[in-house]
């Protein structure tokens, strides 16, 4: 597998996003492995300890799909890789985790890498949180 | 290095860079990289010396620049902007997204640019 092309890339930074939204598990994973057949590395900028980009992205998943909804401030398209800027909105108040995520695709690879801003102190345990909890 | 420092380098860049204070923003460079500062646009080649690059940018964009910043992101030695690059007297922004890498007394940092 080579560079991804343009389309491809925009057609997974959408489809994470909607998938995501949608509570849709299969699609969301579904779009990862068309873009990262050989392999994913997911990275929480700053943390210590680091895990298997598969294991990240479902438990991501199974934890707190049902609790964040995604909004997208902007996403930037340079080359095989892009950088975006969303907000993960708590469902049912008024927080939000701002993240800026970059994502690097290279010969069926990609390297994910989160930059994590923690909301206003609020009523949200952010130890439950892997991007978090393993704060250095 | 301290996150304090990181953020009081990304707010005073953007604060002398809006004001016209072409020391002021350079020296905020000077602060936190002292030994040495590399710039690379991501998707259009290397890293470059980024200190040409730097003034470069100055003489080109600062008359027509104001830096808007939408978020800023510390995560351990690295920093995350979005900032909209407004283009004065326009309606008209560029959306850039800035990774800032502190290392030991030199900086590296990637730009992803968003043509309107």
């Amino acid at each position: 597998m080579g560079t991804l092309t343009p389309e491809a890339i925009a057609r997974f930074m959408h489809g994470q996003v909607q998938c995501w939204n949608a509570h849709d598990k299969a699609g969301l994973l579904a779009h990862y492995r068309a873009v990262a057949p050989n392999g994913l590395d997911i990275d929480y900028v700053g943390r210590a300890t680091q895990a298997d980009g598969w294991f990240v992205i479902e438990e991501m998943y199974d934890k707190h799909n049902a609790q964040f909804r995604l909004e997208v401030v902007t996403t930037i398209v340079n080359g095989n890789e892009v950088a975006v800027h969303h907000r993960n909105c708590v469902v049912g108040t008024d927080l939000v985790i701002e993240s800026i995520e970059t994502y690097r695709f290279d010969a069926g690879r990609l390297w994910v890498r989160y930059y994590l801003k923690p909301p206003a102190p609020g009523p949200i345990d952010l130890g439950q949180f892997r991007g978090f909890a393993a704060a250095n | 290095m301290d996150k304090q420092i990181i953020e009081d380098f990304a707010h005073a860049q953007v604060r002398a860079w809006n004001a016209g204070d072409k020391a002021g923003f350079l020296a905020a460079y000077r602060k936190v990289a002292p030994k040495g500062l590399l710039i690379e646009y991501v998707g259009r080649g290397p890293a470059a010396d980024g200190w040409p690059v730097l003034e470069g940018m100055w003489a080109q964009q600062s008359a027509k620049i104001e830096i808007e910043e939408v978020a800023l992101v510390i995560n351990g030695n690295e920093a995350a902007c979005h900032n909209r690059n407004k283009v004065r007297g326009t309606a008209m922004a560029i959306e850039t997204i800035e990774l800032y890498r502190f290392d030991d007394g030199q900086l590296s940092v990637r730009y992803f640019v968003r043509q309107p």
